[in-house]
């Protein structure tokens, strides 16, 4: 039976199969390849490893190198540990959970690219809410233009996706609504509190679910692109300087290969991420038919 | 599964600082996601001159010359619908790509089952932005650059390892029956894919195609990449280019962004419960 369906299957693995070695696999294998030349415009030609020499001899690549890494800690300490938060007490299914469901997805399905202008105004030195609400409770004193000084830059930006946990949210709630109720009962019978509850029953239990989002947020920050370019474009002084925003900037030289060591980078750093997520999170060991 | 936490704490009573404290993160989290897209929205109904003074928070008397200006004065209108003509084709491509690779993975036994399934799964952890170089090449090579087609195209590649993910996870769930029994009467794939497959597959497909649309209606980096001329721009990449264009009339900006906001926001809130079962389905089987 089976056999007689055979050059139909292929045939129907066909479309996603030739989408996929076209621009997935051979992109790939092209930046890894061209990594090693020098690749302008005017053509290619082999030069080792000084694309990467170059890079870190450079001044601006060790700081996109320490930004990429604040903003991964920022969403693996903090943007992560949030999403557990909030998904723990809505899951509780307190008065109006669904209303509070929906609202914190909202900020995910909006673009980074509208949300790049809503910051823009909102951390605008001159008219911004941040100052306005800082000038209201009395701390004049602390209003600067957020985004363009050096000190806060970086930091305004994490802020601007910080709470959007949303999406982890909902598949951490999903995750715990699965976890078999008797577990709870007898907690419950043992006098453990809804906090104990969480630390000691739900909290372990979410180890795959939490890894996965971390997985997540590791790739989603290494490729984090428009919210920086739209706004302060890597500056002031590369304060804002990640890996992603160094691609695009020296693609826009035409200093194709310098783009391509660069983006390998990206590449080896998100494997290396997702190797070692897996590894402390034991993720796997559970699902995976 | 549902509502079994309402069982769960059925006699324990929560203790009123603890239902203070829930609340009082719940409210946290609201203003410090809200307030900024708020107070957005809120500016896209003041004046200018209104907003330079930072004087208020809502406007004083709410008008909608922003809207108008945001409607009638960059175009918008034509970039939203290059928006919806790529997301539409992208979301149609993907999806039917996707499942005619995914069903027979979920269904069926064949040499390079498992190592399509491994090989898509890490297509969907490869970082996008350190391919732009090749992207961008290879449609320029294939004459599609600053096209609609072009990015459909690309769209429908970048998302289609997490929509074969998906439409898998949803065909796994099926029951086989039907399916053995038009094999039994001697129909062929393609008749069990398109007549019998197919039409049982409307929430999982339709789930995978309103995220899909989602995803590519606010793309950017890509859509600027491939999009160079401004009477293909898709509305995310016109976000670009609003500042030179709105030049201070910030109204005007506010609104325009506020519209190119709400499309998705709109898709989400009609479809809410089908595209959040969507996104648990699809993570809870990995």
């Amino acid at each position: 039976m089976q056999k007689s369906f055979r050059f139909a299957i292929y045939l129907s693995l066909l479309p996603a199969l030739a989408l996929f070695a076209t621009f997935l696999v051979f992109p790939f294998f092209t930046i890894l390849v061209t990594s090693f030349f020098e690749w302008r415009a005017s053509g290619l030609r082999f030069i080792g490893v000084e694309n990467y020499l170059e890079l870190w001899d450079s001044r601006a690549f060790p700081s996109a190198l320490r930004n990429t890494a604040i903003w991964i800690a920022a969403a693996v300490l903090l943007h992560v540990p949030l999403a557990v938060l909030v998904a723990v007490i809505l899951s509780r299914r307190l008065k109006g959970w669904k209303i509070f469901r929906t609202l914190f997805f909202l900020p995910n399905i909006v673009s980074y690219s509208a949300l790049a202008i809503v910051f823009l105004g909102f951390y605008n030195a001159r008219y911004g809410a941040l100052n306005q609400v800082l000038a209201d409770i009395g701390l004049e004193h602390w209003q600067r233009d957020w985004l363009f000084s050096y000190d806060t830059a970086l930091y305004a930006l994490i802020f601007t996706w910080l709470f959007h946990v949303g999406l982890y949210m909902i598949i951490i709630m999903a995750e715990i609504a699965t976890i078999p109720d008797e577990i709870y009962e007898a907690a419950v019978m043992d006098g453990a509190g809804e906090i104990k509850q969480d630390l000691y029953i739900t909290l372990p239990l979410l180890r795959n679910v939490i890894g996965t989002c971390m997985i997540l947020t590791v790739t989603q920050s290494l490729i984090y692109f428009e919210g920086i370019f739209l706004t302060t474009g890597g500056g002031p002084a590369n304060a804002t300087l990640t890996l992603s925003m160094a691609t695009y900037r020296a693609f826009e030289n035409f200093h194709w290969g310098e783009a391509n060591a660069i983006g390998m980078h990206i590449v080896i750093l998100g494997v290396a991420a997702i190797l070692i997520i897996r590894r402390l999170f034991r993720i796997g060991e559970r699902y995976f038919d | 599964m549902s509502g079994a936490l309402i069982e769960r704490t059925s006699g324990y009573h929560r203790p009123i600082w603890l239902t203070i404290s829930y609340y009082a993160v719940l409210a946290w989290f609201t203003v410090a996601m809200l307030f900024p897209i708020g107070w957005l929205v809120l500016a896209a109904f003041k004046t200018n001159a209104e907003i330079l003074s930072a004087s208020s928070y809502f406007p004083i008397d709410w008008n909608l010359e922003g809207f108008e200006d945001a409607l009638t004065e960059v175009g918008l209108l034509g970039y939203l619908m290059n928006s919806f003509i790529v997301s539409v084709g992208a979301s149609v491509l993907v999806v039917v790509a996707a499942s005619m690779a995914a069903y027979p993975v979920a269904r069926f036994r064949f040499r390079g089952r498992d190592t399509i399934t491994i090989l898509l799964s890490l297509g969907l952890v490869i970082p996008l932005t350190a391919l732009i170089v090749p992207e961008t090449l290879i449609i320029r090579a294939i004459g599609l650059h600053d096209t609609r087609i072009g990015l459909i195209l690309l769209y429908s590649s970048i998302f289609l390892p997490i929509s074969f993910l998906l439409l898998r996870a949803f065909f796994l769930s099926l029951p086989v029956s039907i399916e053995e029994a038009a094999i039994m009467d001697g129909a062929n794939y393609w008749q069990i894919l398109i007549r019998i497959v197919a039409p049982l597959s409307g929430p999982g497909i339709s789930t995978v195609a309103i995220m899909i649309f989602v995803f590519t209606w606010n793309e950017f980096l890509f859509a600027t990449l491939i999009l160079s001329s401004e009477e293909r721009r898709t509305a995310q990449v016109a976000i670009r280019f609003f500042q030179s264009q709105f030049d201070f009339n910030l109204p005007g900006m506010f609104a325009a962004i506020t519209i190119v906001m709400l499309v998705p926001i709109f898709v989400f809130i009609i479809l809410q419960e089908r595209v959040v079962r969507g996104l648990t389905a699809g993570s809870v089987k990995g």
